[in-house]
């Protein structure tokens, strides 16, 4: 049952590039490259306030749940236990 | 630590170099295997302790350098001195007795003490395998909260 990151599509929505999105937030841009692709084993509270501050949406739009079925058909694969 | 390794480098390399060789004890001349095992015995602290000095002197470097200590090579430069430690103890244990059968009968293995069973390098050896054990938990804790953004 995997966790689903879908920040890319909110930064596109909102036409913002990650190392804009680092600055606001205060992470550095690779962070925010792990984040769009899901490579974190967890995020803090503050951490995910300032994203949706800074992109105007709620905790929701950025995280998204799947169930296997639906991943397998997305992306191929269940993601690996490292991710 | 880093000190006793250091004491121990330059207690070793005294004896190694300007310690007088006891021939005699209680008039009856040394056997010369005797003679070399404590040679050899020397050398080979000399060895141990300079290897642990160079480890730990390399863990410091690498602490300064990469501001981290919890990582797999620390956690093995550990495991590796503690090893060394405690093998070097179990020699010490089965070469004192080998070399029992080699002294003459009225010299008490106390009085030449050949490669004399140190407690003290096992108890080194324990806290360096645990030290190990600590620093992989650590490290493990470490990636825990670094894949925490």
């Amino acid at each position: 049952m995997p966790i689903v990151m879908r920040l890319d599509r909110v930064m596109a929505d909102r036409k913002m590039s990650s190392q804009e999105l680092a600055d606001i937030i205060g992470i550095s841009p690779v962070n925010v490259s792990r984040i769009k692709t899901g490579r974190l084993k967890g995020i803090r509270f503050s951490t995910l306030t300032a994203m949706c501050e800074a992109l105007h949406c709620k905790p929701g739009d950025i995280i998204d749940w799947m169930s296997d079925e639906e991943y397998i058909e997305a992306f191929g694969s269940l993601p690996s236990d490292e991710d | 630590m880093a000190a006793f390794s250091a004491f121990s480098v330059a207690n070793e390399a005294r004896e190694v170099l300007f310690a007088p060789t006891p021939f005699y004890i209680n008039g009856e001349s040394i056997p010369s295997a005797v003679l070399t095992a404590l040679a050899i015995r020397d050398v080979l602290a000399l060895a141990l302790s300079i290897a642990c000095l160079i480890v730990y002197l390399n863990f410091c470097f690498d602490v300064v350098s990469t501001q981290s200590i919890f990582t797999r090579k620390q956690c093995r430069r550990f495991l590796v001195v503690g090893l060394l430690l405690l093998i070097s103890s179990i020699v010490s244990i089965t070469f004192d007795n080998l070399c029992a059968v080699q002294l003459p009968n009225d010299v008490s293995i106390t009085a030449i003490g050949i490669f004399g069973f140190n407690a003290w390098t096992l108890v080194l050896a324990l806290f360096a395998l645990s030290l190990s054990a600590i620093f992989e938990y650590g490290r493990l804790l470490q990636s825990d909260v670094d894949a925490i953004i």
